[in-house]
């Protein structure tokens, strides 16, 4: 099993970093057309984040940390925020994220789904108290709060098709870790 | 477990260089934000992000024209506390329309949006580039719009930019076919302002609060004639990032504190920043 060969050497290797890549890619250009349409209440759904929470879960902490610093820094292009703080927090969460899942192989669906929206909650904090660290104003608020809500709720609600987009993208039938016949009952 | 099985040895090794690998991407991260904040990285950054915008932009007229109807009806479905009552009003008005006997298309309001914005009173004395807000800004942590005007139409970074209803922010980068527009409710926007009371006079520093609802007002003397119900207009200070004149909003709330050192007051903006569409971009630079 990838997933579990991955792991247990803990190596990363060049195609699936390659594919990571260029996924990541795919997901900017969606996450910049399709999700910048769509808010409620001015906050949008945030996909960056999902791939890094995945990819931590079943790949473990090396490949979330690669995973996290590329699509951090592909997000933070198109944001006219500081550039860095997306790669940072990225890399904080999915080297966490694949410590605390270092020895679970398999979710189920449900358990993936609160996984990656107390992941996207994480993110949200940790964005705005480091931003808020380097003298950006009006961080955490208020609003903060309704952010890490819908931030939970679209990742609660997205990951498990997006799990999937990820396997039929990157892997082959018999490889495929998010295969429907995968996912724990 | 999967790792256990690993001697101990190689788990070592193979711990070590999870750490180590941590340590390595946290460092260039924090390098990025580093040179960023203080470095010459700005300027390149700066160009990447032109870059990306214009390889998102066609993407994302598509969505626009696809998504929007939608996004608003989720939105609204999602976000009307008093939906109700807003069907009842919406009934009431559609009944009024079928009553009228002249036929409202939705040209038509483009139009009058259009002419709106080329007779903007406060205007008169700038080039104006009408623009179409083509999505908004995709972080949670910024409020920012994307228009469908650039470089190639003669906007350029800091232009203000304005709708019938007043003020609506500035351009922060500009691409050759497209340009970022941060809103006036942005934590990081800053506006010197004249609230205007009659014959009266007061300036202040209007900031952003990360809310489509209100601003604050800053650095108002105790005691100053200032009440609800106040226009406040961006003022002709040297070296404000706006022109003199443009309506900002009007004075909600007034907190005069014996023994504060400013006064607390609360505007309501006049311009609607969660329905743009329609924005002119005035062709005017603040003063080096």
């Amino acid at each position: 099993m990838v997933a579990q060969s991955l792991k247990t050497q803990n190596r990363t290797t060049k195609p699936f970093v390659f594919g990571i890549v260029m996924l990541n890619i795919v997901l900017w250009i969606i996450n910049f057309s399709l999700f910048s349409v769509f808010s409620i209440g001015s906050v949008h759904p945030d996909i960056s984040m999902l791939t890094t929470i995945v990819v931590a879960c079943y790949f473990g902490a090396e490949a979330g940390v690669i995973t996290g610093f590329f699509s951090g820094v592909l997000f933070d292009l198109g944001l006219t925020t500081p550039f860095g703080f997306s790669p940072l927090t990225l890399v904080i969460l999915g080297f966490f994220l694949g410590v605390a899942f270092a020895k679970k192989n398999q979710f189920s669906r449900f358990s993936l789904a609160l996984t990656a929206g107390f992941g996207a909650m994480i993110y949200e904090i940790l964005y705005a108290s480091i931003s808020q660290l380097a003298g950006q104003p009006h961080m955490i608020s208020a609003k903060l709060v309704f952010i890490i809500s819908v931030a939970f709720l679209t990742n609660f609600v997205f990951v498990v098709l997006f799990a999937r987009f990820i396997g039929w993208s990157l892997f082959n039938k018999i490889n495929n870790p998010f295969s429907r016949k995968r996912f724990v009952r | 477990m999967a790792t256990s099985s690993l001697p101990r040895k190689s788990r070592d090794k193979n711990r070590f260089r999870r750490y180590v690998l941590f340590v390595v991407f946290l460092l260039l991260a924090a390098i990025i934000t580093t040179a960023y904040y203080k470095g010459n990285v700005h300027s390149k950054v700066a160009v990447l992000r032109t870059y990306g915008q214009d390889i998102v932009a066609p993407f994302q007229s598509v969505f626009l024209d696809v998504g929007r109807p939608i996004g608003s009806f989720i939105s609204d479905a999602i976000n009307d506390k008093n939906i109700a009552q807003q069907n009842k009003l919406l009934t009431q008005e559609i009944q009024r329309l079928k009553s009228d006997s002249s036929n409202t298309s939705s040209a038509l309001w483009m139009l009058q949006a259009l002419t709106n914005l080329n007779a903007l009173p406060y205007a008169q004395n700038y080039s104006l580039v009408p623009a179409q807000v083509i999505a908004q800004g995709p972080s949670n942590f910024e409020l920012s719009v994307e228009i469908d005007k650039g470089t190639s139409n003669g906007i350029a970074v800091g232009m203000p930019v304005v709708n019938s209803q007043g003020l609506v922010g500035r351009v922060i980068e500009a691409g050759s076919t497209d340009s970022i527009v941060l809103l006036l409710p942005d934590a990081r926007t800053s506006v010197s302002v004249s609230i205007v009371n009659g014959s009266n006079v007061v300036t202040g520093i209007l900031s952003g609060t990360a809310s489509f609802s209100s601003f604050d007002v800053s650095f108002v003397q105790p005691g100053s004639p200032v009440k609800r119900g106040d226009e406040v207009i961006t003022s002709s200070q040297q070296g404000n990032l706006y022109p003199p004149g443009i309506p900002v909003g009007t004075v909600s709330s007034v907190v005069d504190n014996a023994g504060s050192l400013q006064m607390g007051i609360k505007v309501k903006p006049s311009t609607n920043f969660s329905s743009l569409i329609y924005v002119a971009v005035l062709q005017w630079l603040p003063s080096p």
